[in-house]
């Protein structure tokens, strides 16, 4: 069961705190907002790019905790759901009882350069070279291939920008929270066509946690979530396919199955949103759009919140924090199903879907990972 | 330089970049392939990107090569979709597509 989850607000020019001050301030609100004791803590799972030259070891010695289970999580848009696998499978093996996941990134501008043009050998070996702004430029061209795969245009895609700006004006953590038109969205500076600035996420420095616990744990009496299910599904293609689809297409059925219910049963969605022609691509692997309209989904479904999407603002309006994008929409669907996200609250919300997606290695995206949540009380 | 992709000399299996095993047959061993031809999927035009040494203007694209595999090359001169280009390897590393 899932009986916490907390955002270090993000921030997009912060000074003075390091990686590993985000990851601890995590770490004790979420533990506060579980209402568990510190020493009570016996696993911890980490995922950032910027914490080096320490790992999780190092943060569990500065946190002054000595856990039983230990993780390091190195899958970027989908280490969230990566780090609740591996944790779920260890409480429901007696590994730990009381597990802390931490998600999180500082960045100064060099960093972040650094990390896109080393992110991984392939990239710097034959993308660095091209000096030409990686990963933008690639899924910009996936952009233009989806464009014309389904008959989509700019406002399309703008659509979904513009009903996230929306739901992060209820949210007061999210870094741009001014409204935005969708004439806003048109103008806005190209980065690289067809996408412009309102496509790509901005770099923010920030950290999320999530608290695990037993389902017999006392804090689990209260608001908690219980996974229903999780699938994951890493390379499938080997890079060789056109990058409209991702792993989520093929982890689909089985994880419906596992939850025992299907798209039309959920009450709102966190998807992985580095550019929104991922968050099309990701629902309709998940069959929310079981028509191949996705012009309807779009203006017919997500503009209209009848299928809440990223009602944080997802990370186009309230930042990307590295690693921490990939536990953002799981702390948010987490606090929508205990009931507590204020004025954006989906009203009755009891069941959530999530997915992550990301580790691009040469074209798009390798790792694809969904789960099922669902709010008890 | 010339541009080359990698071949399985177990199964004929075409890769790009390389890998330690094959995808289609599990084989170790492979031989490059030169190729010189491909043509234009993708392309963009990138306006503006983080930090230092930015190229304003800079042009990309995803090129399916003779040979198979997909690449992503640095575009000498605009073009279309479907366009005819040439592949080279400079000695830096950058593939370029020259219409």
């Amino acid at each position: 069961m899932i009986v916490a989850g907390v955002e270090v607000p993000y921030a997009r020019h912060p000074q003075g705190a390091a990686t590993g001050d985000l990851l601890a301030r995590a770490f004790g609100e979420a533990l506060a907002e579980a209402g568990i004791a510190h020493g009570e803590v016996d696993g911890l799972g980490v995922s950032s790019f910027t914490l080096g030259p320490d790992h999780a070891v190092d943060l569990a010695w500065r946190l002054g905790i000595a856990p039983r289970w230990l993780m390091d999580d190195c899958l970027g848009g989908a280490s969230g759901i990566d780090l609740l696998q591996h944790a779920l499978r260890a409480i429901q093996a007696g590994d730990a009882s009381v597990v802390v996941l931490a998600s999180g990134d500082h960045f100064e501008p060099a960093d972040f350069t650094r990390l896109t043009e080393h992110y991984n050998l392939t990239t710097r070996t034959w993308l660095r070279p091209l000096d030409a702004g990686v990963p933008n430029s690639l899924f910009a061209m996936l952009t233009s291939r989806h464009m014309r795969a389904h008959g989509l245009d700019r406002a399309d895609y703008g659509a979904l920008a513009v009903t996230q700006r929306q739901w992060a004006a209820m949210n007061p953590r999210a870094v741009y929270r001014s409204p935005m038109t969708l004439d806003d969205y048109l103008a806005a500076p190209m980065v690289s066509d067809p996408l412009g600035r309102f496509d790509c996420v901005p770099v923010v420095s920030g950290a999320d946690a999530i608290v695990l616990v037993a389902a017999d744990h006392p804090a689990a009496r209260g608001r908690a979530v219980r996974l229903r299910a999780l699938r994951s599904r890493y390379n499938r293609d080997h890079q060789e396919g056109d990058g409209l689809v991702t792993g989520l297409a093929d982890i689909a059925r089985p994880l419906w199955d596992d939850a025992g219910l299907g798209p039309d049963e959920v009450d709102l969605v966190s998807v992985y949103d580095d550019y929104p022609v991922m968050v099309l691509i990701q629902l309709a692997d998940l069959g929310f759009a079981a028509d191949g309209d996705l012009r309807s989904l779009v203006h017919s479904r997500i503009a209209t919140r009848a299928l809440p999407v990223n009602t944080s603002g997802g990370q186009l309006s309230a930042g990307q924090a590295g690693a921490a994008g990939g536990m953002h929409g799981l702390v948010e669907a987490v606090t929508q199903l205990r009931g507590t996200t204020g004025e954006r609250q989906v009203a009755g919300a009891r069941i959530a879907a999530v997915t992550g997606y990301g580790m691009v290695e040469y074209r798009y995206g390798m790792c694809a990972n969904a789960v099922v949540l669902e709010g008890v009380r | 330089m010339s541009f080359a992709v990698f071949e399985c000399i177990r199964c004929g299996t075409r890769v790009f970049p390389q890998r330690y095993y094959c995808r289609s047959c599990g084989g170790g061993q492979w031989r490059e392939v030169e190729v010189a031809e491909g043509t234009i999927e993708e392309t963009t035009v990138v306006r503006h990107r983080m930090g230092a040494g930015s190229r304003p203007g800079a042009l990309l694209a995803t090129v399916a090569t003779a040979a198979g595999p997909a690449v992503i090359a640095k575009l000498e001169a605009m073009a279309d979709r479907g366009q005819p280009v040439r592949l080279r390897r400079d000695a830096d590393g950058t593939i370029v597509a020259t219409p």
